[in-house]
């Protein structure tokens, strides 16, 4: 049996990930260098410890009894629930968002992290049976309901772009779950149609001026580059945008080589160690290092994909599928950010970005893609 | 509850294995257009990226070129520059502009309205501006300290103009401002100005302030996102400006200065060397501060100045137009011999004055029938009135412009005025501005105008320079130089020396007739003239020869006593020496001083004498003859602005 185990294991998946936090490793290091700091001040350093908690976690959880799993889930739903009232009393606010829990020496914890699995967990419980096949729908109003309740606590923190990640999952997840073809076929056409004037009148009034500056830069970004060089723009709301654009497009096929980009070095993009890792990989790596590492994304997503598709039981394919959706979308929208396509919002790239809540998070899901990929020829 | 709502009617209508694929289907699309994304960013567009991340990092601070100093022909330093440290602000490195400025308000007493202005010119676009000049060590500190949180706090080292002498010479020296946006599109300072040089803006710092300014270095320097010094990449040293040696003898002007100060009038003094036209001093009072436009003059300050009604910003000898009185009668001398109607034994009635249309004017005394010398020395106008008819308006507007008058010297000096000579246009303007109801008849030129003309009054209004560069030329014959005051600007490594291009005038006329001319102007000083009492003694049998003038201010007669100042005629007094081969020339003018021979005279005999004492190695001023003068190497305070 454990022969059996270690020959099952995910190893192209673990290969994939232990590639993509070399390269967070490397590259965060590099945005660090030549300060005189204590190791544990280092974000590499964190990253490290992190990475080798998150692969134990990672293989721990691939070994774990997946029923168990569903079982804990509503008091895993319930507990984070809380955690999100509770970082609302006594979170640290940190550039105007209360998303942090403190803990001690361990640095802080980000509970709405822990809500995107709880929130997974408890959908695919809900949505897992489908008697006569069939979605009813008292299941589709409560798979609403448990997405609402963490949406409206993460709303209030205020994190908009984490809160907005629970969307895609749960369509995802709906879809999957038999939601009806036409209905789908007529909601997503009827929404394209919609949410120009949607945008307009309903989103737009309610925007916050830093939300409505950032969409405009987005635009500008996209559609009148040059725009971006005004002044105000340039030193103000676009200039995190416009610097990160720079630095990846500045890196060429090849990159300026790690520690050697000057945007990097200089400092020029704020929270290139979070948000904006990405900027740093694409000045100093160049190229071929964003399109390796795309390449890894997509193959992990697209791996959970196919292991979702393998599963034996809906629970084990609406999570991994709800999971490669909130990796997908992660991805996409953080490079989206990084190359100007999408306006700036708190959405960490899992696994590159420095935090460990996000890591942790990322580790357990990742753990649970293997956990059913050793499982799908077992009867 | 319809369950049908929902999910497809027929059972197991829906395959997840292909909604799988489809959501995998649509992630891959938005990850190909990421891919897009970054080629087309890392390789289509890669090189404007990676010219932005230069320019991002990248910062040209300037190196001010060292102004050239200004020197007196013995190597007396006028005016150098120090060394100073300026507060300056960079903008580009501006994060929080409240902040900034809060700080500069509390911490620096810079205003924050100032600041604020600075921040918005020209200049604050492309390189640091300054908010503070002459900052202490204190402020420096201070800097150091907040400028690692911000770097848009610089400090740099300005050469601060300084002028030892204060109001000595101003008029010559001039000053330095930064140069202002209006200059700053004009075409001849467009082509090597830079928004926040400080230029020349009067005298010579104007006038070679191309010499004086070389040439600004820079430095590139690589810097972080917040501004800060990282390294430096490039370095490109400035070309110091040139040294000015100027023609002036510090020590004279102090004597000239001085006459002029005891005055307690407003006038100029300017001695020439009549050999080269080397200006050995320029004083016009009331002068002005230069110190104060350097150190960036205050609003008030300026005013002061500028509404002065003495206008102490003006150089009179070069900038303003008097009735040149008496002194005229040498330019009407020449100008009828050279004319051909006056040879110098021609005897001219004097006849106590003369009626012209209508009146009788005046001669002072009755000379007989005076021959030239005579009538320079006595100053005979009755002898002028006959030759001014027997001249005429033509000759004498010839002639006139010939010897200089109403025409540029060419002095190097900025905003020189032309002045005027009398001519029928003038006549006409001056009738039709005066009289508006004149007749035709009042229009032409007559007789009496020649009158007036003759003795200087009438639409004469030559500049002092132009009197002086004629005195200088008749003492040395017909031989006219261009006043100027550069002697040299210093070769350095980069730049040859300049030498002033002088331009040599000759107005010929046979020997006796200069010989007559110059002796009516040494009688004048040295045998009973109108200026005996300014002989000057001298072993070496130094003889000045002058000639005074007293210029009516008003058209009434009146007791140059008078308790209204104002109402006093100008006081004149033109001169040069040796009487045989001259070396030095110079005039006198003091605005209501009275009597040539008394205000003016005795001013250009002081600046002669002390020449002479030079020449015989002796100190310029005697030591012990006034509390003041005992002390020769401190500038002599300078004169309140307004006396009266």
């Amino acid at each position: 049996m454990p022969q059996r185990s270690l020959r099952d294991f995910d190893w192209w998946l673990a290969g994939a990930v232990a590639l993509i936090c070399g390269i967070s490793i490397l590259e965060l290091r590099s945005t660090q260098i030549g300060m005189n700091q204590g190791l544990y001040q280092f974000h590499w350093f964190r990253q490290l410890i992190w990475c080798i908690i998150g692969f134990i976690v990672f293989f721990l959880v691939s070994r774990a009894n997946f029923q168990r799993i569903s079982d804990i889930a509503p008091y895993f739903y319930g507990l984070t629930m809380f955690l999100l009232v509770l970082v609302l009393v006594i979170g640290v606010k940190i550039n105007g968002q209360r998303c942090w829990i403190r803990i001690g020496p361990l640095g802080t914890l980000q509970p709405s992290e822990f809500a995107k699995l709880a929130t997974i967990l408890m959908l695919a419980r809900v949505l897992q049976p489908l008697p006569r096949g069939n979605l009813t729908l008292r299941q589709f109003l409560i798979a609403c309901g448990l997405v609402a309740l963490p949406v409206a606590l993460i709303m209030r923190e205020p994190d908009t772009g984490t809160a907005l990640t629970f969307f895609p999952v749960l369509a995802v997840m709906l879809f999957l779950s038999g939601l009806n073809a036409r209905l789908v076929t007529v909601g997503v056409i009827g929404a394209l149609l919609v949410a120009p004037l949607a945008f307009k009148f309903v989103v737009e009034p309610r925007l916050k001026q830093y939300q409505r500056d950032r969409i405009n830069v987005t635009w500008n970004a996209i559609f009148n580059p040059e725009k971006l060089q005004d002044r105000t723009t340039r030193e103000g709301f676009g200039y995190q945008t416009l610097q990160s654009m720079i630095a990846v497009g500045s890196g060429g096929v090849f990159g300026k080589g790690v520690a050697k980009g000057t945007q990097s070095q200089g400092g020029f993009v704020p929270e290139n160690h979070s948000d904006f890792i990405g900027s740093v990989i694409g000045e100093e790596l160049g190229l071929a290092g964003c399109l390796l590492t795309l390449a890894l994304y997509l193959f992990v997503i697209l791996h959970s994909g196919q292991v979702a598709g393998q599963a034996r039981e809906r629970f084990g394919m609406l999570v991994l599928a709800g999971y490669m959706t909130l990796l997908a979308f992660h991805t996409v929208i953080n490079i989206g950010m990084v190359v100007g396509l999408v306006p700036i919002m708190g959405i960490p790239l899992p696994l590159l970005s420095a935090g460990g809540s996000s890591l942790l998070m990322t580790f357990t899901c990742l753990g649970l893609v293997a956990n059913v990929y050793q499982q799908r020829f077992v009867n | 509850m319809s369950p049908n709502f929902l999910s497809p009617s027929s059972q197991q209508g829906f395959n997840p294995r292909i909604r799988l694929l489809i959501i995998q289907a649509l992630i891959v699309g938005a990850f190909a257009v990421l891919g897009l994304r970054f080629w087309n960013m890392q390789v289509v567009q890669n090189e404007s990226y990676v010219k932005q991340a230069e320019n991002n990092r990248e910062r040209r601070i300037p190196i001010p070129a060292p102004r050239g100093n200004i020197l007196d022909r013995n190597g007396k330093v006028l005016v150098d520059s120090r060394p100073t440290f300026s507060l300056m602000l960079n903008r580009e490195d501006i994060r929080n502009e409240a902040e900034t400025l809060r700080l500069l308000s509390e911490q620096f007493g810079v205003p924050t309205e100032f600041a604020r202005q600075q921040l918005k010119s020209s200049a604050a676009k492309t390189r640091p501006v300054e908010v503070k000049a002459n900052i202490t060590d204190e402020d420096r500190a201070k800097i150091s300290v907040i400028g690692f949180e911000h770097p848009e706090f610089l400090i740099e080292l300005q050469p601060q103009r300084k002028y030892p002498y204060g109001e000595i010479a101003c008029h010559v020296l001039g000053y330095v401002t930064e140069i202002s946006e209006a200059q700053l599109k004009k075409p001849e300072f467009a082509a090597y100005c830079n928004p926040g040089d400080k230029i020349g803006q009067a005298g010579l710092e104007k006038m070679y302030n191309k010499l004086l300014m070389g040439k600004e270095g820079y430095r590139r320097i690589i810097v972080d996102s917040r501004g800060r010094f990282v390294r430096e990449i490039e370095r490109v040293p400035p070309v110091p400006g040139q040294d000015i040696v100027t023609t002036l003898d510090m020590d004279l002007q102090m004597v000239a200065e001085e006459q002029l100060n005891n005055r307690k009038l407003d006038g100029t003094i300017g001695i020439m060397d009549p050999r080269n036209g080397e200006m050995l001093v320029l004083a016009s009072r009331p002068g002005y501060d230069p110190n104060l436009f350097a150190d960036g003059i205050s609003r008030q300050d300026y005013a002061k100045y500028a509404l002065d009604k003495h206008k102490p910003l003006r150089n009179r000898a070069i900038q303003d137009v008097y009735p040149p009185g008496s002194t005229w009668k040498l330019i009407m001398s020449v100008a009828a011999m050279k004319a051909g109607v006056l040879t110098p034994t021609d005897n001219i009635v004097c006849g106590g004055g003369i009626s012209v249309g209508g009146r009788h004017v005046r001669c002072m005394g009755n000379h007989g029938a005076p021959q030239l010398p005579l009538a320079i020395t006595k100053s005979c106008d009755g002898y002028y009135y006959r030759l001014g008819i027997k001249l005429g308006l033509d000759n004498l507007k010839h002639w006139g412009s010939e010897i200089g008058m109403g025409e540029y010297t060419g002095i190097d000096l900025p905003n020189e005025f032309k002045g005027y000579i009398p001519s029928l246009e003038l006549k006409i303007a001056t009738m039709r501005r005066m009289m508006p109801n004149a007749t035709p008849e009042q229009m032409k030129w007559t007789d009496a105008d020649s009158v007036y003309a003759s003795i200087g009054q009438a639409g004469v209004r030559p500049t002092p320079i132009q009197l002086l560069r004629a005195t200088a030329g008749f003492g040395m014959r017909g031989e006219f130089h261009t006043p100027h005051f550069l002697l040299e600007a210093r070769a350095t490594k980069d730049a040859p020396a300049v030498r002033f291009n002088d331009k040599l005038k000759r107005i010929e006329l046979p020997a006796s007739y200069w010989d007559a001319l110059i002796q009516g102007m040494w009688g004048a000083v040295n045998s009973g003239g109108t200026a005996s009492a300014s002989a000057i003694h001298d072993e070496s049998g130094f003889e000045m020869c002058g000639k005074t003038g007293t210029a009516q201010v008003v058209s009434k007669i009146v007791n140059n006593n008078s308790s209204n100042v104002e109402e006093r005629d100008h006081s004149w007094f033109v001169a040069f020496g040796p009487r045989e081969k001259p070396e030095i020339a110079g005039i006198s003018l003091v605005e209501h001083g009275g009597f040539g021979g008394k205000a003016s005279a005795p001013n250009i005999k002081a600046v002669f004498e002390a020449y002479l004492r030079k020449k015989k190695g002796l100190p310029a001023v005697l030591a012990g003859n006034d509390e003041k003068k005992s002390d020769s190497g401190k500038p002599v305070p300078p004169r309140p602005a307004s006396a009266n």
